[in-house]
């Protein structure tokens, strides 16, 4: 949410901390600053309003009540009172009936005659521009205005294009609707709408009708401050793909309290730019708004607060701390407080929750970090982990290296109904897919891997439809030089010798000709329980990454002819002095002596971080060694 | 510049790596190891973690879900488990009965339903822990989580809370970490919620608790300085082979 600092700053007498420390105050305390932007002389802060505390922080007043709990800074009330003058021509504003009161617990309208609708003043126009709205005529941005303000969602109809009544009913299966912005929507029988004597004017609390829209010819107006049913407002927002102020604030269960704050407020606006203007209140309240007070003590032991941060905070601290939320404590006695939670914040009733406000109202950072109990026996080491970790040390001692692979696939058996891309529908039914694909990715980078031979393997989560979700395991093999065995061959032979270093047989599969899969649920199963407090070694350490080239790697071969005295070590001086940073990977391949003179093979591998070489960026680099070389006493390269 | 390698042992995952480290520090800690489904039922991934049907709190997580069976209830339908807390409440149902304190960590594959860059991925590993005992305190959790990261990323780390929300604990916190000279997001933290208790058979009057739950490729990308998560799904051993 977009919070103006200027206008955070007119609830404060004295000045605010900088935007920058605000931001920090804030973020370390209350909820995360995710960026400030300059705009003119303001500064935009992007509030980042968690669903705990959206139901009364979506406003400018939400985050200066955050403001004023953290700082010395008093914070001001809004004050809005409609003036209910009277008349000698009373007005007569339409009668209400809310038919479902547990879907709309208030309902809070007000008939304003004589208005004029127009440009908005500046004052409140340029607020609005400043987080991000659009001007819109001057009753739109007042309720726009107090919805930022406040955190009210407010709704405004053409008096004279209504018929009748206003019903707050369940919409009938089918019935039709045409928003503001000319959406045309059908709606369903458990939607809510605001409705008059002819069909819906509103679908509650997310989105105005045509029918009676406020235009600039509109002399008279219905305004209306009504609290909606979160769930419902949810439901019916996902359902018709509106999301938007009013709804955002509905579905965050803006609290039934401000609904009357809210119509005050927006009328007081609208009369003090109307000077001619008349206004008449009428309302309706649902069943469930009145609420038992006495719902609404709270008591808890200063050694429970204590307790649950692990810090010694005071008694005077934890006193402080709940006048400053504006809570009256009822009772304080030997250390036990019973407090009134104002209605709005009835979040904090839980008791963890208010401990929670308690502690990081006094700061996070004071709490110690202390050591759990001696645990009394050593931990039962799991069992399915610990074999396939054994499975992968032996693997891993046999040269294969882990790969993990993506779970979701263009095919399968198991289909999403939701996915993020048509290649990625379904999950795995296998590993093999996965595997051969990793084959063939190393294999064309086998010389820049240095490897004859790609040996890889997988250990994951597969999902089919006989057998639902179990774990597979996959090993394959791709020869790049031509080896003793066949692939096959090998895999057969590690397989064994996994069952044989386990010493359980029965690990069975499918063999392909170059991959092995077998689902391990069963053989793991099978396997003994491990004994408690086995521990796997890793030597990662802390090293760091090296960049992966995005540019083609070239491979060359040198052969060079030296006394039979000169060592392989004094070769590879040479190659990578007059190579440079270009070698990436360097191999002797072959070595032979004949007539006192030894050959050394080396195959270097090529590749630069910015760009492809071309042949001659090569060839200059090849010629530099092959120079060096043929320089030296009884040198040759072949 | 490397040297040829054949004949060589392979190479472990750097996440495979991450997990077996992580496992050892909280070991020593007491702490075991529990496994669950990565195709959870709506009850599991949600409901009893405090997060029902129709909250904005289920906007948190982008989830996959799977195309629908015939006949099934709304609870028991399957989505990708969004995260690994779902096996607190299946450890917990489990062991309710032995009215002992439990320390388990959780790691495992996640996903998410969000466009994938270099930071998010529809796939991840995210480790969850959960203390359960009679008296459980935030500086616990704050004392334990320093222990691991100064074990995982060496003894000047620093540790900070920060107040957040997840719905499955109360209060809830961020845990930042300080190193390489800046504050990084690493953790969502918190006390055991009363109504994650009750949904696993627990009494809330008689158990407290602490959870913690962060992404282990972010860990392993922050301590190795590798810029892109989607490097670790390619099966690609220019990577692999480096750890």
């Amino acid at each position: 949410m977009k919070v103006s600092y200027n206008w955070l700053q007119t609830y404060f007498e004295k000045p605010l901390p900088s935007p920058e420390k605000l931001a920090e105050l804030l973020t370390l305390n209350v909820f995360e600053i995710e960026g400030i932007e300059k705009v003119d002389d303001d500064a935009v802060l992007d509030v980042k309003v968690l669903p705990d505390r959206a139901y009364y922080a979506l406003s400018h007043e939400g985050v200066a009540r955050e403001i004023s709990l953290l700082t010395d800074l008093e914070k001001q009330p809004i004050s809005a009172t409609m003036r209910f003058d009277k008349y000698d021509d009373p007005l007569d504003p339409p009668s209400i009936t809310v038919l479902e009161p547990e879907l709309c617990q208030k309902y809070v309208g007000v008939r304003i005659e004589n208005i004029s609708v127009g440009k908005s003043p500046e004052l409140i126009s340029k607020k609005l521009e400043t987080i991000g709205q659009r001007s819109i005529n001057s009753i739109v941005d007042i309720l726009n205005y107090v919805l930022f303000d406040m955190g009210q969602p407010l709704h405004a109809f053409d008096a004279d294009k209504m018929k009748g009544s206003i019903t707050v009913r369940k919409a009938k299966k089918g019935e039709k609707m045409t928003t503001l912005d000319g959406k045309d929507l059908t709606l369903e029988d458990w939607m809510l709408v605001v409705a008059d004597d002819e069909g819906p004017l509103a679908l509650a609390g997310i989105k105005g009708g045509n029918k009676a829209a406020v235009t600039e010819s509109t002399k008279n107006i219905i305004l209306e401050a009504a609290n909606f049913n979160p769930a419902l407002i949810r439901k019916t927002s996902n359902a018709v793909g509106i999301k938007n102020d009013s709804s955002k604030r509905f579905e965050n269960a803006v609290p039934a309290s401000f609904t009357g704050l809210g119509a005050h407020y927006a009328s007081a606006l609208i009369r003090d730019a109307n000077e001619q203007a008349r206004e008449s209140l009428f309302q309706e309240v649902g069943v469930d708004f009145h609420e038992n007070l006495d719902d609404y003590y709270v008591t808890f032991t200063v050694d429970y607060v204590q307790e649950i941060l692990g810090m010694p905070i005071s008694t005077s601290d934890i006193k402080r701390i709940i006048e400053k939320m504006g809570f009256t404590i009822h009772s304080e006695m030997k250390g036990t407080f019973r407090i009134y939670i104002n209605p709005p914040y009835k979040d904090l009733l839980l008791l963890p929750r208010l401990v929670g406000e308690i502690g990081r109202i006094y700061g996070y950072e004071k709490i110690p970090a202390t050591t759990l109990p001696k645990s009394t026996s050593k931990p039962k080491v799991n069992k399915i982990f610990y074999w396939t970790e054994k499975i992968k040390d032996i693997l891993i001692e046999h040269g294969f290296s882990e790969v993990m692979t993506y779970s979701l696939q263009s095919k399968g058996e198991v289909e999403l109904a939701n996915a993020l891309a048509s290649d990625k529908g379904y999950l795995r039914a296998n590993l093999e897919r996965g595997i051969k694909e990793s084959l063939e990715l190393n294999a064309r980078n086998a010389d820049l891997l240095g490897l004859e031979q790609i040996k890889i393997f997988e250990i994951g989560r597969v999902f089919t439809k006989e057998k639902g979700e179990y774990p597979s395991f996959a090993l394959g093999i791709k020869n790049i030089k031509k080896q003793k065995r066949k692939e096959s061959e090998e895999l057969q032979e590690t397989i064994r010798k996994i069952s044989e270093a386990l010493g359980v047989q029965g690990l069975e599969g499918k063999l392909t000709e170059n991959v092995f899969e077998a689902n391990l649920d069963e053989y793991l199963e099978s396997l003994p329980e491990p004994k408690p407090g086995e521990l796997f070694k890793t030597t990662v350490g802390h090293k760091k990454y090296e960049p992966i080239s995005s540019y083609p790697f070239a491979v060359r071969d040198i052969a060079v002819f030296v006394p039979e005295n000169i060592s392989e070590k004094e070769v590879e001086k040479i190659i990578i002095e007059k190579s440079g940073k270009l070698l990436v990977r360097k191999k002797l391949f072959d070595v032979f002596t004949k007539n006192q003179k030894t050959s050394y093979a080396f195959r270097l591998v090529f590749q630069s971080h910015e760009k492809t070489l071309t042949e001659d960026e090569i060839n200059t680099v090849m010629k530099k060694i092959t120079d060096e070389m043929n320089g030296g006493e009884g040198w040759q390269v072949r | 510049m490397t040297d040829s390698i054949d004949g060589q042992p392979g190479h472990l995952h750097p996440l495979s790596s991450a997990i077996r480290e992580i496992d050892t520090i909280f070991t020593k800690l007491g702490f075991t190891i529990a496994l669950g489904p990565e195709l959870e039922t709506e009850f599991y991934n949600f409901d009893a973690l405090n997060i029902p049907a129709d909250h904005p709190a289920r906007d948190m997580q982008d989830t996959f879900w799977l195309k629908p069976a015939q006949g099934i209830k709304s609870k028991d339908r399957k989505v990708l488990r969004t995260h690994t807390s779902p096996v607190q409440i299946r450890y917990m149902e489990a062991h309710a009965s032995t009215g002992k304190p439990m320390r388990i960590i959780v790691p495992g594959k996640v996903f998410r339903n969000e466009a994938t860059d270099a930071t998010h991925e529809a796939q991840f590993h995210q480790i969850e822990g959960l203390y359960v005992d009679k008296k459980v305190s935030l500086a616990q959790l704050k004392g334990t989580l320093e222990t691991f990261f100064k074990e995982f990323f060496g003894q000047d780390v620093k540790l900070r809370f920060r107040p957040s929300f997840f719905p499955f604990v109360e209060p809830g916190v961020e845990v930042d970490i300080f190193f390489n000279n800046k504050w990084l997001e690493v953790m969502g933290a918190g006390l055991v919620h009363p109504n994650v208790f009750k949904a696993a058979g627990l009494d809330p009057v008689i158990w407290q608790g602490f959870a913690f739950g962060g992404g282990i490729d972010r860990l392993v990308m922050i301590k190795h300085g590798i810029p892109d998560v989607r490097l670790l799904y390619q099966g690609d051993l220019r990577l692999i082979n480096q750890f």
